[in-house]
């Protein structure tokens, strides 16, 4: 109690310690002294190093743990004690065995058929056929980009990921636009599905190969933004990397976009 | 000595002794309760079930250190392969971690479509701790991500509000395509059965970029710090779930985080030495 009195005090004539004029007030006067610094120290500096304690407690947890679990001893489990006892080195001969027999299971997954891997984050393809690579190189795919045209009508330019498959191929094919192309442009919509207005004729390139849900492998106007994403989901390919793709690539073949 | 005096020294002293209270009540309750109580079980619930992996365990009993060491590794090798062809039932994108040969894959379905060297990685003494024939057992088994966080979102989005008329459409400032090839790239994945693998980029932060690691480890921290909170408020000790942390290329990390699908499969081999 005597402190904070003391404290009162100090923070009462704390205006005149600051504001002396001429040496009229001195400091010694005004100043509180240690009887009040000291508590005021340590009612402040407690919490801080509390809290700061409480922090680096919290920071270095898991260090903590980790050295605890250097101590402990190891964990075994007899319950699981194999009844028969064969010899080691017959023992070494069925693990070999087993893990050949399992390496041969995984290695029948390798797919020998022509298949596509596209990257989406470095817009890069590489074509693979009988297991080794034919042909790398960049392509675009989608930009990200979220359409909103207000209420529920919003689009987003994302290319689809995971392992597809080649539905269709076409030669030289017609973009049907669809809705998101005429807005997108500030274009009214066609009412029909079908309208002449949605057929658009060479910008596709050369090919196109559906892998489903509206998306396409085709060629592109805009070869200097390959490498870039810049689709609206499709994949975006160099004239000679869409013939070679074409050519390689049958229907069912596998295309794997990650 | 006044009585204010002496009374300030008891508050003095029952203070001490209940932060020294606290101090004993967190330590035991976050540390050494969970670490007591950590133990890898077999995932294996069904004990006849015959498709389950079993290591031969006669190898405990094995005096020579050198054949017990290859049959660690033959066994470790098995339980991966076993793990990937568990793997392979799926068709979406997976992820293969082998610290064995220190490769990160993204696998479909046995196929490798991406991989990436770990340039370093740092693992639990958790596992040094069990005994390794468990370890496989348990390892036989892929993993499902249950939670993620990360310091770059996992789909980039590009906000654009669609031109009233073609006028608004022509004057709208043509998009720049996203590039986030500066930002850091540092991720978490939570996995079911208690494991975190935690991805870093091996390159130090760009100063430009030095807020958001900060801002992610911050993240981070908060995430556990609330968890520890709430578990020594309800009285229960918390839970010590085994970390691996590796290192792998900035560019490299941006690809595995954005390609592995919500609840990926992840198999992982741990080093056997």
């Amino acid at each position: 109690m005597e402190y904070i009195s003391n404290l009162k005090l100090w923070l009462l004539n704390l205006p005149g310690f600051f504001k002396r004029k001429g040496g009229q007030e001195s400091a010694e006067r005004t100043f509180p002294g240690k009887a009040v610094l000291l508590p005021v120290l340590v009612y402040v500096s407690v919490p801080v190093i509390f809290y700061l304690l409480w922090v680096s407690m919290f920071t270095a947890l898991p260090f903590m743990q980790e050295a605890v679990v250097k101590f402990k001893p190891t964990l075994t489990y007899p319950e699981f004690a194999s009844q028969s006892n064969p010899g080691p080195s017959e023992l070494l001969f069925l693990q070999e065995n087993r893990v050949k027999k399992l390496d041969k299971i995984y290695a029948r997954f390798s797919n020998r058929q022509p298949y596509l891997i596209v990257n989406t984050s470095d817009n890069t393809f590489n074509l693979f056929n009988n297991g080794k690579l034919v042909r790398e190189g960049l392509c675009s795919t989608g930009s990200f980009v979220l359409l909103d045209a207000g209420g529920e009508q919003k689009w987003m330019f994302e290319t689809p990921k995971g392992m597809m498959r080649i539905q269709g191929k076409t030669e030289s094919p017609v973009w049907r636009k669809p809705d998101w192309a005429f807005i997108e442009e500030g274009l009214p919509v066609p009412k029909h599905h079908n309208s002449f207005e949605r057929y658009e004729y060479g910008v596709l390139g050369d090919y196109a190969l559906s892998i489903g849900n509206g998306y396409l492998i085709h060629g592109t106007l805009y070869q200097r933004l390959l490498g870039m994403p810049v689709t609206h989901g499709c994949v975006r390919l160099g004239d000679a990397d869409l013939e070679k793709v074409f050519q390689t690539l049958k229907v069912g073949s596998k295309v794997y976009i990650f | 000595m006044t009585e204010t005096r002496k009374d300030l020294v008891w508050i003095k002293r029952i203070a001490f002794v209940i932060a020294l209270g606290l101090l004993a009540y967190f330590i035991t309750m976050t540390i050494v309760i969970p670490v007591y109580r950590f133990k890898i079980e077999s995932p294996v619930t069904n004990a006849s079930d015959k498709n389950i992996f079993r290591p031969d365990l006669t190898w405990q009993i094995t005096v020579n250190d050198s054949i017990k060491q290859r049959a660690i590794d033959l066994v470790f090798s098995e339980s991966f392969l076993l793990s990937k062809i568990e793997m392979t039932k799926s068709d979406s994108i997976s992820l293969t971690v082998n610290l064995q040969d220190s490769v990160v894959a993204l696998v479909v379905q046995g196929l490798t479509i991406y991989s990436t060297k770990a340039k370093t990685f740092k693992i639990s003494h958790a596992f040094a701790k069990t005994d390794p024939f468990i370890l496989a057992q348990w390892l036989a088994i892929p993993f499902v991500v249950d939670t993620h966080y990360a310091s770059i979102p996992k789909v980039p989005v590009l906000y654009k509000k669609a031109p009233k008329d073609t006028i608004e459409a022509m004057s709208q400032v043509e998009m720049d395509p996203l590039n986030d090839e500066i930002d850091p790239v540092y991720f978490r994945l939570e996995l079911d059965r208690k494991l975190i693998l935690n991805f870093n980029q091996e390159e130090a932060p760009e100063k430009e970029s030095m807020r958001q690691v900060k801002t992610y480890q911050r993240r981070m921290r908060k995430i556990e710090r609330h968890d520890i909170i709430d578990h020594l408020s309800r009285f229960s000790p918390t839970e010590f779930i085994p970390e691996i942390h590796i290192s792998i290329d900035k560019k490299a990390a941006r690809v595995i985080y954005r390609a592995i699908p919500e609840r990926a499969f992840v198999a992982v081999q741990l080093p056997t030495e």
